[in-house]
């Protein structure tokens, strides 16, 4: 009895010890690749940027391939980082990085003032500008050749033009599609297409760009706005005032719907932080911007 | 004797604890829900956070139509299936069919909903009308998300019936079919109830597979064709609860959804508990 209990704590022994060993064979081959990455930055006489450690970004469904895109970048340039990019929607965005959850938050609108008196010490970064596009279906009759006033496209959707028949279509139910309170993009189109008028009733809420994009695509008769990053060809574009919804029409300003995309961290950034918001800033983080179908501005 | 009551009293912790959750989770939901539950509450037909209305009757029929359908949906197929696997089914198609059934659950829910907003809803509207998006797209996803364990534990309480009874149905001169529906699902019917009640908690709590292909109107109303689109209580959670702000009447008004739901849950369970205890002392 006592035998056998001896010989077992001795394979357990031997055990730990082959485990014990293993990590320091494992761990200094692992660590010899950091550490040469680090010197080699080091070398480079960029002691004081080299960024280490997290960063957690949350917020509208529009910034978020870029920050995504750029984190990618960012993450192969500098191992020693771990950024995490999630959704949620510009309220959620404003919300958890003025509560500190967070480290960014980005936001496709302006703050409103009540979220500026709630969270004061929020510092606001631009990236880019968007604008919002109203899509309908590409095999819609009238895909390519609609052409509304900001005035109609309100009527359409609060529910005042409900038949396509109305704008010279297929005599069928208009079915629009929408965003989901706190979205920013649902904001900027309140703003300048809605005004006081409410959305009609029977408006499908969707959490998210991909979600409008991929309804709207399987719906001969659907019709809904989204980022105009999101425009690909699944859907298609309609003109406003005779104007198309493209990157150059934004930026001259004939296309009537213009917006900043923010980030924003809660009080003054740190290194890491700084470093990252100016790497979506610099060159090479602004041709991804505008690789995204977004507008660069710097 | 020492090792013996160690482990007693960490079993014991272990116990309280899952105890101490639901309680811990029970008074934050009541905390921060009562505030805004009141019978305009429950029974107002407006919905809309913008404008500080809040009113959920459309969205618990709304909850109710979905989750019927899709349990009657699911035992109208369920059913069947666990009587021809467990009473006729051949070894090697019962291994074939159960296997797949047990595939199902592995299956996470955004992709059984991405599935249906792919391919169930356009099919909807192109076939049968409305928008597409619709109770009825929700009752067939979430059948398919409550079928496996229905069947599964269908089939394990039909078996479970034991041989005797089926021979001294045969000995009195009942038909196979007569044995099955007079004698062994009868028999079995407890245990029938027990996998319905799973799948009806699975239902009320399911979110995302739903959430895709209900509609979720911007102004939800009360249904009257299951073309109709609806809303559910978690879709309105799920849907609002990211974006609002903390302490405002509209969070205190999704807490309350959360109540109601948790309500629901508990009635439920108690009603089918109390059914099941009724049954079998009769």
């Amino acid at each position: 009895m006592k035998a056998k209990r001896k010989k077992r704590s001795n394979t357990l022994l031997i055990l730990s010890l082959g485990i014990i060993i293993g990590f320091f064979l494992a761990g200094p081959i692992r660590y010899d690749g950091i550490i040469q990455n680090l010197q080699s930055q080091l070398s480079n006489g960029s002691e004081n940027t080299v960024p280490i450690g997290e960063l957690s970004i949350a917020g509208s469904s529009t910034v978020l391939p870029i920050t995504q895109e750029c984190a990618n970048l960012f993450m192969e340039k500098n191992p020693l980082t771990r950024i995490s990019v999630a959704g949620g929607g510009s309220g959620h965005g404003i919300k958890s990085a003025g509560s500190g959850e967070i480290d960014i938050g980005e936001s496709s609108r302006n703050i409103k003032e009540s979220e500026l008196l709630k969270y004061p010490d929020l510092v606001l970064f631009s990236l880019g500008k968007d604008s919002v596009a109203v899509v309908i279906n590409p095999n819609n009759p009238l895909a390519g050749t609609l052409d509304l006033t900001l005035d109609q496209l309100g009527e359409v959707f609060s529910g005042t033009i409900t038949n396509w028949s109305q704008l010279g279509g297929d005599d069928h139910e208009i079915e629009v599609y929408t965003r989901e309170e706190g979205s920013g993009t649902r904001e900027v189109f309140i703003e300048y297409v809605l005004g006081e008028r409410t959305f009609i009733e029977t408006a499908s809420v969707k959490p998210s760009n991909g979600e409008i994009r991929a309804s709207v695509a399987n719906n001969l008769y659907g019709i809904s706005y989204v980022s105009l990053g999101y425009v690909d060809e699944t859907i298609s574009s309609i003109k406003i005032n005779g104007v198309e919804a493209t990157i150059d029409n934004v930026q001259t300003g004939q296309y009537p719907i213009t917006r900043i995309l923010w980030v924003f961290t809660k009080g003054m950034p740190n290194s890491l932080e700084t470093a990252f918001i100016a790497f979506i800033q610099s060159p090479e983080g602004q041709a991804v911007v505008e690789e995204l179908g977004y507008i660069r501005i710097y | 004797m020492r090792t013996e009551s160690i482990i007693e009293k960490g079993l014991f912790i272990c116990a309280t604890f899952s105890a101490l959750i639901v309680f811990l989770i029970t008074i934050f939901l009541l905390k921060e829900g009562l505030p805004a539950l009141n019978l305009g509450f429950i029974f107002g037909l407006k919905w809309s956070p913008g404008s500080g209305q809040f009113g959920i009757l459309p969205t618990i029929i709304g909850t109710l139509a979905v989750i019927a359908g899709a349990v009657i949906v699911a035992l109208v197929i369920g059913v069947p299936t666990a009587i021809f696997l467990s009473e006729f089914a051949p070894f090697w198609a019962r291994n074939i069919i159960k296997s797949c059934v047990e595939v199902i659950v592995g299956i996470p829910s955004v992709v059984i909903g991405f599935f249906g907003l792919m391919l169930l809803v356009p099919f909807i509207r192109d076939n049968i009308g409305g928008r597409g998006e619709s109770i009825l797209a929700g009752w067939i996803v979430l059948a398919i998300m409550i079928l496996p364990n229905l069947i599964t534990l269908t089939e394990d309480s039909l078996r479970a019936v034991p041989r005797s009874y089926r021979e001294a149905s045969l000995a009195l001169g009942a038909t196979r079919w007569q044995t099955i529906i007079r004698v062994v699902v009868p028999a079995a019917s407890s245990g029938i109830r027990a996998a319905l009640v799973l799948g009806i908690g699975r239902a009320l709590g399911e979110t995302m597979a739903v959430l895709m292909v209900i509609g979720n109107p911007e102004m939800p109303w009360i249904p009257l064709s299951i073309l109709d689109q609806v809303r559910t209580l978690t879709s309105t959670i799920a849907l609002e609860f990211s974006y609002v702000e903390w302490g405002s009447a509209h969070q205190h008004a999704l807490f309350a959804v959360g109540v109601v739901l948790f309500l629901i849950v508990t009635g439920l369970n108690f009603i089918v508990t109390f059914v099941i205890r009724r049954q079998s002392s009769s």
